[in-house]
């Protein structure tokens, strides 16, 4: 009985090892209140499939293709209301408590009127393997979740099309930098 | 003798063939065949027909798989490139707060 258990374990450690994917159909709910929404859930095996019918001549599809090529999953839920108090913050609880992992990483906090925030996973010094972006306005709610090796660099390649600021990959290597600093020597 | 010897030698001794026996003989052997019912061409033709409908089913059955596939695929890009408008967009956004702030 004991040994099937640390079997068990030893056979789920590499799961747990690579990150819980974060779930997002805990927001699903809003939907009844939300006048628009854009629910994507996008997994391996339907990115690859995307992926085919990306057209390499067109220069960002090119390069969605090259960031989607290692990604396990693209999930978003955008909702738009009518009016403020649409959607609490008690909404979001569900995600943030995902996010509570240590191997993710705080890299933009913005409070105010507006609430953001962007993380990174890290499951080491030079591996990203997943982002997530909440976005908290008045009357709309974004949640963005790329599972995977995020490619900072391709991603920082759509600056100018996406919209997509440029130095976020120096975000990074910054918050790199003050890990290093924190860390006792 | 008895009658019953004479009965047997009678039925056992030879006899001259009919005249043009071995003409119908050979008239025979040269007459045609009758055809196997599986050669029969009715037959080849229904299992043509059977063979070109199942070969036509399989094509449609192909066809119809490739375009669900199409069509999927085509669901999934356009989700996939909403998904990356959105979270550029989103970065955008915070990017032009944070630069604000600053």
């Amino acid at each position: 009985m004991i040994n099937g258990r640390i079997i068990f374990l030893l056979a789920m450690a590499p799961a747990w090892m690579c990150g819980q994917p974060v779930k997002l159909d805990s927001l699903d709910k809003l939907s009844e209140k939300a006048s628009e929404t854009v629910t994507v859930s996008l997994d391996g095996s339907l990115l690859k499939m995307a992926s085919r019918f990306l057209s390499s001549d067109d220069p960002d599809q090119a390069q969605i293709k090259k960031i989607v090529a290692g990604l396990k999953g693209v999930y978003v839920r955008n909702f738009e209301f009518e009016k403020p108090g649409q959607y609490q913050q008690s909404d979001l609880e569900p995600i943030r408590n995902q996010l509570k992992d240590p191997k993710w990483k705080k890299i933009v906090e913005v409070r105010g009127r507006d609430n953001a925030d962007v993380r990174l996973r890290q499951e080491d010094e030079n591996t990203i393997s997943g982002l997530a972006v909440i976005v908290a306005e008045a009357t709309e709610l974004t949640v963005v979740y790329i599972d995977g090796p995020v490619d900072m660099d391709g991603l920082s390649k759509l600056a100018g099309t996406f919209g997509i600021p440029e130095d976020i990959g120096s975000k990074v290597e910054k918050e790199k930098e003050k890990d290093k600093e924190k860390k006792p020597k | 003798m008895t009658e019953f010897e004479d009965q047997l030698r009678r039925a056992l001794e030879r006899k001259d063939p009919s005249a043009g026996f071995a003409a119908r003989v050979m008239a025979r052997t040269t007459q045609k065949k009758r055809p196997l019912p599986w050669v029969n061409w009715r037959s080849w033709t229904a299992a043509g027909i059977a063979a070109g409908l199942c070969l036509g089913a399989l094509g449609l059955e192909v066809e119809h798989r490739r375009q669900v596939e199409q069509q999927e695929g085509q669901a999934a890009k356009a989700q996939l490139m909403q998904a990356m408008h959105i979270t550029s967009a989103k970065l955008h956004q915070i990017h032009q707060r944070v630069r604000g702030r600053l």
